[in-house]
């Protein structure tokens, strides 16, 4: 009993630490349910964050037990104060009784199922929960039971320590490790009570996120996002034995796992930058600042929070959400601050990550532009990977293997329409993409619809380029389980379609996010031509850069009309045109066009790529040039629109 | 904040997708209600038991070089009833039809759907009787408590056939006999009882700061992810200092995991080791399987490096069987069976 009561410790522990970081009920309105999903959110990410940055600075484990207990108890003392001022009333949820009944079933039955049982699943007893028994009974990341693998010069040891894969985050054990010290003893059941919120919180963060945009907005995405089933496990009622089995097997989401961490603390960091971006003042700035903690603290959960991190940061950045100029500039330079803020916070985990052995995939190395080009061009499935084939059995799918591009979109669809795992998420999603232009005229909801897409679009691309046996991932629960992430802002673009109001603002706002993609195109040919001169001896590498070359100037030339259009005509439409020729030309470029062949003998020196890299930063130059300019027209215009005061 | 007016079309979708909650709530009330009938502990018998096949009956039969004229106690005929038509009828026809002498004990034995001549008898203990093996396939819990030693006692053999995947490995490996477990295992490899019972008896046996070689005896019979029984162990005997050799491909995914019983197929051939039997078995009371075997020279230095006190002789299998795992001081490994 006395690790459940540690359990309890740590859980309150977090709400405290949560409740400091998030402004006071009196400057910001919220209801329960939300101030307290979002600060656990805060309140775990922060433990996460600073135990991994204890852990990389080789403190012992147990100063995470005095910071944590520490910054608790101060933050009690400072919420004693804080009730003392009045707090602003939230305007109410409005819930109709069968929605409020079904919000409150799930989220206690989801809490309950969480700690039933002891931890029960592979993934979470070995990847994770015995990281936490590590660090609980040795207090270090850099013990030999984490690193015995490895000799002193980094080598593999012939002979070494047992674990698997040793470089995954440490959030989740460092959860589970503080409930056992503070504790005394492990206990795989109590170990879990802090992870056994996260179901619960994700709605209400989600409803959180769309307060400002309309209360039906909010209404519907946090009702959309609860009644996800893979929220809660996945291909429910299939199959044989199925309620039998049911909340046995790895399709149960709930327990000890990261997949679930993962989708609430981005499901957190959105709501936080929306809410942020929408309030003006230190609130909005310290919002956005938990968002970028929420962030960092995904990352401390699972590789794949990394990821995402990079794809907010490309759906802020692409989105002209971050630019700081126009009407919303300080919305934008609080959002940089607080990516600024979540780089900084994840630097500590990842000098740790490169300290510790890597013994399987590395996606880093995977994700190249030769590998995306080679499968979406129909390159093979590996079938080497394959179970059968390594035992000496698969001889037919050796001889003639599959082109993975023929089974992937499948795999997705499959995903898309399962109602057992997703109910009717994905048909709400694809309504609520944007019909029309001026839908997109909002940055808010842009940002929200970009990372949305563009979370899937990493997960097909990542999963593209897997060095795995693509059937053997599907068995194991991809892509649903990396959909899973995606669940909050996808809910929230959702409750934008439901709910939100329609903006009204000129269409020339789209310039910036135009350009921004325009600009990117431009920025990739010459920078990966660059790198595949410099890095490779591959002469596919050398063919595809030169592919890229072609595109790449392509797209400039017809970037290039299309700024000078724009300013001419003050109109969306021409940029949109080029931009849509631009990418029509490089890609049938890519697709029919002559490559440049260089023989070996002629193969470009370093210098050669030095000039390349020149290059790319006068198209880097230029792409800011031009999104900074489309923002300051943006400004003008609206300033002549919309008269102040 | 405002509150703009939603469309009937929109409230309708939302409504479809509240619907859709059923199915997780359905499934919670289900989970919270299995895993309160075993006390909320984890259990393999949370899981649903799989129905007996006529699949394994070839590995049954090249149990021994010939079957013709041994005798098998079966003990039940599985959970479902036996129709002439059955998985389990088939099993029993193909086993009389290879010369084997079945015994069968069972209430739910129709001497109509059995094959010719086959005779039933009420007591297990005397079903076992001169039996060279039994085979159990279980009446639900009919066999549950039965002692497998007073029944071993009459046996002329020594194998237990288990096609439930849920007998009472420890119970019969006392008894000296021999698990033959050819029937889908009941739930995950970390909730075996008798993992579980072998993992408290390693850690009554090596101190907390003292390391473990684990040395396969035999090249690895399986790519099957569930013979990864190191990695269980290493959990619940952890502080224990455990070592593998290239401990990356064996701790890896399962494809890693694939890689690394292949090369130690490889690798066998190279190392020319001798396989023993101890002169008194640690745990198991199973003599005769050649639980350990001389030490490489790598294995040698290995433990010399790594200040290791203890030897774990393992043989790989689908099932964890106590038969399969001999443990040794360093010294008596060292030694190689000649101390």
């Amino acid at each position: 009993m006395l690790t459940c009561f540690a359990g309890l410790v740590v859980l309150v522990s977090c709400l405290f630490i949560g409740s400091w970081l998030l402004p006071p009920a009196s400057q910001l309105a919220r209801s329960r349910w939300e101030g307290g999903a979002l600060a656990l959110l805060c309140g775990t990410s922060f433990v996460a964050l600073a135990g991994s940055a204890v852990l990389a600075f080789r403190f012992d484990f147990n100063l995470v037990v005095v910071l944590t207990l520490g910054m608790a108890i101060l933050a009690a003392v400072v919420q004693g104060k804080r009730r003392r001022e009045p707090s602003l009333r939230p305007a109410p949820l409005d819930f109709s009784l069968p929605a409020l009944s079904v919000l409150v079933l799930l989220g206690l039955a989801s809490v309950v199922a969480s700690i039933a049982l002891p931890i029960n699943e592979f993934d979470p007893m070995l990847h994770f929960a015995y990281k936490g028994q590590i660090l609980a009974a040795h207090g270090s990341a850099f013990d030999e039971a984490l690193t015995g693998m490895l000799d002193e010069n980094g080598e593999i040891r012939e002979f070494g320590r047992i674990i698997t894969h040793p470089n995954y985050p440490f959030g989740v054990p460092i959860l589970e490790a503080l409930v056992a010290k503070i504790g005394g003893d492990w206990d795989a059941r109590w170990v879990q009570l802090p992870l056994a919120f996260w179901s619960l919180c994700l709605p209400a963060v989600v409803f959180f996120g769309m307060r400002q945009v309309g209360r039906s907005a909010a209404r519907a995405a946090a009702l959309v996002a609860a009644c996800v089933p893979i929220l809660y496990a996945r291909n429910i009622g299939e199959g044989h034995n199925a309620w039998e089995k049911a909340g046995l097997g790895n399709e149960f989401t709930l327990g000890a796992g990261a997949d679930l961490p993962v989708a609430a603390l981005l499901a957190g960091a959105c709501a936080l930058f929306l809410h942020g971006r929408m309030h003006e003042g230190p609130i909005g700035r310290r919002l956005q600042l938990l968002g970028g903690l929420c962030l960092a603290g995904a990352v401390t959960m699972k590789n794949e929070g990394l990821a995402l991190f990079g794809c907010v940061v490309l759906a802020l950045v692409l989105s002209g959400a971050v630019l700081p100029v126009g009407k919303s500039r300080k919305a934008g330079v609080h959002s940089l601050m607080a990516l600024a803020l979540g780089v900084l916070l994840i630097a500590p985990w990842l000098y740790l990550r490169g300290q510790l052995p890597a013994i399987d995939e590395n996606y880093g190395s995977q994700f190249t532009l030769d590998k995306i080009m080679h499968f979406l061009g129909g390159g093979a499935e590996l079938v080497e990977k394959a179970p059968k084939s390594l035992v000496g059995q698969g001889g037919d799918t050796l001889a003639n293997p599959p082109a993975r591009i023929d089974l992937l979109p499948g795999y997705f669809w499959s995903e898309f329409i399962d109602w057992r795992s997703w109910g009717i998420f994905w048909l709400l999603a694809a309504m609520a993409l944007p019909w029309k232009l001026r839908e997109l005229l909002d940055t808010n909801r842009r940002w929200i619809i970009m990372l949305s897409l563009g979370g899937v679009a990493l997960y097909f691309l990542i999963l593209l380029v897997t060095p795995w046996y693509l059937p053997l991932l599907r068995d194991k629960g991809i892509p649903e389980r990396l959909l899973l992430h995606l669940v909050g802002p996808i809910a929230m673009m959702i409750g934008y379609r439901f709910g939100g109001t329609p903006a009204h603002r000129p269409m020339h706002t789209l310039w910036a996010p135009a350009f921004g993609v325009a600009g990117l195109l431009l920025v990739l040919g010459p920078w990966y031509e660059a790198a595949a001169f410099i890095n490779s001896d591959d002469p596919l590498q050398t063919r595809l850069a030169g592919y890229q070359t072609w595109a790449g100037q392509a797209a400039a030339f017809y970037f290039v009309m299309g700024l000078f259009g724009t300013l001419k005509s003050r109109s969306p439409k021409l940029p949109i045109a080029f931009f849509g020729l631009a990418m029509l030309t490089a890609a049938a470029l890519i697709a029919f066009g002559a490559p440049i062949e260089l023989p070996p003998s002629e193969r470009p020196l370093p210098k050669r790529g030095m000039l390349e890299g020149a290059g790319w930063a006068a198209w880097a130059a230029l792409l800011f040039s031009g999104m900074a300019l489309a923002a300051a027209w943006e400004q003008r215009e609206t300033a002549k629109a919309v008269p102040q005061g | 904040m405002a509150d703009v007016r939603v469309g009937a079309w929109a409230k309708l979708l939302i409504t479809a997708q509240l619907v859709a909650a059923a199915l997780p709530l359905a499934l919670l009330a289900q989970f919270l209600s299995n895993a309160a009938s075993v006390g909320f502990a984890a259990d393999r018998e949370l899981y649903p038991r799989d129905a007996v096949t006529a699949k394994p009956v070839y590995n049954i039969l090249k149990s021994w070089r010939d079957p013709r004229g041994r005798v098998i106690a079966v003990w039940g005929l599985g959970d479902e009833e036996v129709s002439a038509d059955s998985e389990v009828a088939a099993l029993l026809a193909t086993m009389a039809s290879e010369g084997v002498q079945l015994r069968i004990c069972s209430n739910r034995a129709d001497q109509a759907v059995l094959p010719e001549g086959v005779p039933i008898v009420d007591d297990p203990i005397e079903c076992a009787q001169g039996a060279h093996a039994i085979l159990l396939m279980n009446e639900d819990d009919r066999f549950d408590d039965v002692s497998v030693a007073e029944a071993a006692a009459g046996m002329v053999g020594s194998l237990f056939i288990d096609l439930t995947g849920r007998s009472d490995g420890v119970a019969i490996d006392e008894a000296g006999l021999q698990t033959l477990a050819f029937g889908a295992q009941l739930g995950p490899p970390w909730l075996d009882p008798d993992l579980r019972y072998f993992a408290d008896w390693l850690n009554e046996q090596v101190a907390e700061d003292e390391g473990i070689l684990l040395v396969p005896v035999v090249p690895p019979g399986t790519v099957a992810g569930r013979g990864r029984w190191y990695l269980h162990l290493n959990r619940l005997c952890f502080p224990r200092r455990m070592y593998l050799e290239e401990p990356e491909e064996a701790s890896g995914t399962s494809v890693q995991f694939r890689q690394w019983v292949l090369d130690w197929r490889e690798r066998f051939r190279e190392r020319r080791t001798r396989q023993y039997e101890p002169q008194t078995r640690a745990l198991s009371k199973v003599v005769g399987s050649g639980p350990a075997r001389s030490l490489s020279a790598p294995e040698r230095a290995a433990i010399e490096a790594n200040e290791i006190q203890w030897v774990l002789f393992y043989t790989m299998n689908i099932d964890f069987r106590l038969m399969d795992w001999e443990l040794m001081s360093v010294e008596d490994a060292l030694a190689g069976g000649t101390r």
